[in-house]
């Protein structure tokens, strides 16, 4: 089923492109909502941040789109933005990173840059932003900006961390709003926070998932545990057998050792 | 078992006729049919009178008609529910006072089909609470016919056979006349009255029917209350016939039913409400040529909403509400020809329904919990009968009957399909196509005046229930699981052996006995599954509806009727049943080995009925259901009854004490070991006019 469902992914994409490309006009950021936008300084550009309509930044996983635009508002398809997000700190005035990750850009595919990063704390514990350095290859300009950007705390929570002798883990649900009854793709996110500045994608632990409705006590029949895929993402499937408040209890074992028990909330 | 639980009708005592139809000419296929009819010699069957008197004679008339026939006619004393449940092969399944549910030969449910006047119905409730049997009111009917086995039905295609209640039909040419029945029993303080008219032109006739009751709380014969046992009901009915320029029948009927606060002792949940509204038009042409005798057209729908709740209950883990409701419309054309000695029946029918369910659990500041366990269903069936019944020779009748059936069930709910992909199942498997055969030959033949027999070899074939395909976890009391279909589950199959002999030396003496054997392939249960958590609070686990081989059922019955002399008849009739799955271990609900003694005598005008009443021990169990055993009982009833003609009224009083030495049992089909009532007098009047 998986399989076929891929194919007709593939399927589904490939058409998709042959109409995209008989239409280069078409606005890469349809069906996106821009959330945040800053110029790019000694330069005509400017940045714009989308994302997919309902959603905004929060704490834990976001999958993002950032484009670079001309004066006349043509998006520069030749652009490459990378970035870089920093957080400064209330009280102490520290800065750190976090996870963050950029999707290869397919230039040929007519598509904005894809992001994705772990916010771990809301703007209100400091200011979040984000540092982009531009190139743009037609006309050979770099540069820098700087994106301020908000991060706010979600109704239930999507990323607990966890402390760990060799830099503390960080565990992520990607889109939990997603979720219906039925069987779901389940999305995990590990990275370890190494420094301040270094947080390394987690490939190597195994991931056990045990869905449970805690007012009724029971769970819910043929899950399959994450494995890795790519970049600290673990894909598995999870399922659900009425609406309501669930709860997927997650065990992380590197090797037979158990690291991590946790659990997500999932209100459906 | 609406029926089975009727108690209160004077009207039905005095014109219950019970009809041994063994091989009836009616019942083509059948190796056994009986029919309760309220009046073959009324006349007044449809009420062409003479035209239909043919029919009647060619159809329903036959030697079968004999002491049998007129022992409940001129002891009509028993109430429908006693009727029923002691018809050979019939026993019911209880779940409350209400609403019980019909099993023929052991076989319930999914396995049979119950319909009103040929029109497909189904109950709204995921529990089967609400058999179709529980949505008509016994004065609306006149007659209950029963076919046992799976040999080819006009009703359906079927593994168990068939109950069909025939409604009845307002009278041509007859004044304006009709009946105040009221009835009163103590053991739950229960209340029923009804009224009935009937008015009839020369080409015209109606008649209109009301009934209302209310019962409370019974006692079992501990003298302990049983909670949440009683309920109240309406029910209304109107039927009329019109009487074309070209002698054919238009006719029409409407009935709607209402109840309400329906307790069920042996579930963890009541029922708020169960209403059916039904109308059905037809047409029926006589003797179109000379040689089809009938044709008849049908056109029907039907609607059923049902509401369970546990909102009377103190004391549960969750409060849960379960809406349940079915739309069923359909319609048949059946021609009935006679060509020298074969009289042939042929239908084509055809129905589309829709069942939806669901299930929403409340907890104080959570969020409320939802899912479907009908998941927006539909079934649309077409299916075509034909039998032939052939007089070879003088002594032989051959009976030849076939039937196929084609289904397309579909899941429409996509948060249904979602539910089950779960399961690991994919959008194709939320619509399936299954094609049913049935078909039967059955042999009669008569040695002599005195002997007969008959020896019917049928194959049968059903399409599994909609809670089978496409149930989502439901709770079933009985044996404390949940239960969920299977989208792949396939038909469910039987061949089956029935013959039977009987005896019949005079007008004095009556002896017949039959006996059945039936082997399952793929028959259909639900087996443990240990990978699934139950989603009801309490319950033990997981059952998932899968298909077996080597189940079998065998049974047999024997009935006596003797009159030794005029003013004293006796009714003794025996009914077993053994059912076992390929591993030998027992099947549940199967019911015990019942016998039952009626003697009925007449003193100076006065009709006075004793009977006995004896069922063995049921222990052989099913474990894996955690199915519990039940005891031997013995029962006593006394009931008495005098009617007055006056001038222009007629009265009709009977009384009676079921259960006379308050004897504290329960039957084994009997859910959640709930006690049956106590001892009970009952007092009915019938006012006529």
């Amino acid at each position: 089923m998986k399989t076929i469902h891929k194919i007709l992914f593939i399927a589904v994409l490939a058409i998709g492109q042959a109409c995209s490309d008989n239409d280069d006009h078409m606005d890469p950021s349809d069906g996106l909502v821009q959330v945040a936008t800053v110029s790019v300084p000694d330069s005509e550009y400017e940045i714009i941040m989308y994302l997919e309509e309902g959603k905004s930044l929060e704490v834990g996983y976001n999958h993002y789109y950032m484009g670079l635009y001309d004066a006349d508002g043509v998006w520069m398809e030749n652009a490459h933005l990378s970035l870089v997000p920093m957080m400064t700190m209330n009280e102490s005035g520290m800065m750190h990173s976090v996870p963050y990750e950029e999707h290869e850009h397919d230039h040929s595919a007519h598509m904005l840059q894809e992001y994705g990063t772990v916010f771990v704390m809301p703007s209100t514990a400091g200011s979040w932003v984000l540092n982009i350095d531009v190139i743009e290859l037609d006309s050979e300009f770099q540069g820098v900006a700087t994106l301020p950007i908000t991060v706010d705390l979600p109704e239930v929570t999507k990323m607990t961390s966890i402390a760990h002798e060799d830099g503390d883990l960080f565990i992520s649900l990607v889109n939990p709003e997603a979720f219906e009854v039925g069987s779901n793709d389940l999305e995990l996110t590990i990275h370890q926070r190494e420094t301040m500045m270094s947080w390394p994608a987690v490939k190597n632990l195994t991931v056990e998932i045990e869905p449970e409705m805690p007012a009724m006590g029971h769970g819910s029949p043929n899950n399959e545990n994450p494995v890795h895929d790519a970049m600290g993402h673990y894909l598995g499937t999870v399922n659900f057998t009425m609406t309501g408040e669930w709860v997927i209890n997650v065990t992380i074992k590197d090797g037979e050792n158990t690291v991590v028990e946790t659990a997500f909330t999932v209100n459906l | 078992m609406y029926l089975a639980n009727f108690k209160t009708n004077g009207m039905k005592r005095t014109i219950i006729i019970f009809a041994l139809l063994a091989a009836c000419l009616d019942s083509v296929a059948q190796e056994d049919h009986e029919a309760w009819l309220d009046s073959i010699e009324s006349k007044t069957y449809i009420g062409m009178e003479i035209l239909l008197d043919e029919v009647e004679l060619s159809r329903k008339r036959n030697e079968n008609e004999s002491a049998a026939y007129g022992f409940y006619k001129n002891n009509p004393l028993n109430s429908t529910e006693e009727v029923l449940s002691r018809l050979s092969g019939i026993s019911m399944i209880r779940r409350g006072n209400y609403a019980w549910e019909p099993t023929i030969n052991g076989l319930s449910s999914g396995q049979i089909n119950v319909s009103i006047d040929g029109m497909r119905m189904f109950g709204a409730c995921t529990d089967k609470m609400d058999p179709v049997s529980s949505y008509v009111e016994p004065n609306n009917l006149e007659s209950i016919v029963i076919e046992k086995g799976g040999g080819g039905s006009a009703h359906g295609s079927t593994v168990g056979g068939a109950v069909d209640f025939k409604l009845k039909r307002p009278k041509f040419n007859s004044t304006l006349s009709g009946s105040l029945n009221s009835r009163y029993e103590s053991v739950s303080q229960g209340v029923s009255q009804s009224a009935a008219f009937t008015y009839g032109r020369d080409r015209f006739a109606i008649r209109m029917n009301a009934g209302w009751r209310s019962y409370q709380d019974y006692t079992d014969g501990t003298g302990q209350e049983v909670y949440y046992s009683g309920y109240k009901k309406l029910n209304y009915s109107l039927s009329g016939t019109f009487r074309t320029p070209g002698e054919n029948l238009l006719g029409f009927d409407l009935l709607l039913d209402d109840a309400r606060d329906i307790g069920y002792p042996g579930l963890p949940m009541d029922v708020a409400y169960a209403k059916a509204k039904i109308g059905a038009v037809n047409y029926t042409i006589f003797n179109p040529t000379s040689w089809i005798q009938q044709i008849e057209l049908k056109a029907y729908a039907n609607k059923v909403d049902h509401l369970m709740d546990d909102s009377k209950r103190i004391d549960v883990p969750v409060r849960m509400d379960m809406p349940g409701r079915t739309h069923t419309y359909g319609g048949f054309a059946q021609v009935s020809m006679q060509r020298g000695n074969h009289y042939i029946q042929t239908k084509l029918d055809g129905y589309s329904t829709n069942a939806y369910a669901e299930m929403t659990m409340f907890i104080p500041n959570e969020l409320d919990m939802f899912m479907l366990t009908w998941p927006d269903v539909y079934r649309h069936d077409i299916g075509w009968y034909i039998s032939d019944r052939w007089q070879a020779l003088t002594q032989l009748a051959a009976t030849f009957s076939f039937r196929a059936e084609h289904a397309i069930t579909q899941m429409k709910s996509e948060m249904g399909r979602n539910q089950f992909t779960v399961f690991g199942f994919e959008q194709a498997d939320f619509e399936i196509n299954q094609m049913v055969l049935n078909s039967g030959l059955n042999l009669k033949y008569s040695w002599s005046k005195q002997w007969t027999g008959q020896l019917g070899i049928n194959y049968g074939e059903r399409l599994p229930s909609v809670s089978e395909v496409f149930g989502f976890y439901l709770y079933n009391n009985f044996d404390g699981f949940d239960y969920v279909g299977s989208p792949d589950i396939l038909k469910e199959k039987s061949t089956q052996l029935t013959a039977s002999v009987k005896y019949q030396p005079g007008d004095k003496l009556e002896f017949d006995v039959s006996g059945f054997h039936y082997w399952f392939d793929d028959y259909i249960i639900g087996y443990i599954d240990g990978s699934l958590d139950a989603m009801t609070i309490g319950a033990q686990g997981t059952k998932v509806y899968t298909n077996i081989d080597g189940v079998t059922f065998s049974g047999f019955d024997a009935r006596v009727l003797y009159s030794p002399w005029k003013n004293l008849q006796m009714l003794y009739s025996l009914k077993a049943t053994y059912a076992t799955d390929g591993n030998g271990q027992a099947l549940p609900l199967i019911p015990p080995l019942k016998n039952n003694l009626t003697l009925v005598t007449t003193v100076r005008g006065i009709k006075i009925q004793a009977e006995g009443e004896w069922a063995l021990a049921q222990n052989r169990v099913s474990p894996e259901t955690g199915e519990r055993a039940t005891a031997a009982y013995q029962l006593l009833h006394l009931r008495a009854s005098k009617k007055w003609d006056l001038d222009r009224i007629n009265l009709d009083f009977s009384m009676g004490i079921e259960n006379l030495l308050d004897i504290n049992y329960r039957e084994h089909l009997d859910w959640g070991g709930v006690l049956r009532p106590g001892r009970n007098l009952y007092a009915s009047l019938k006012v006529g006019f």
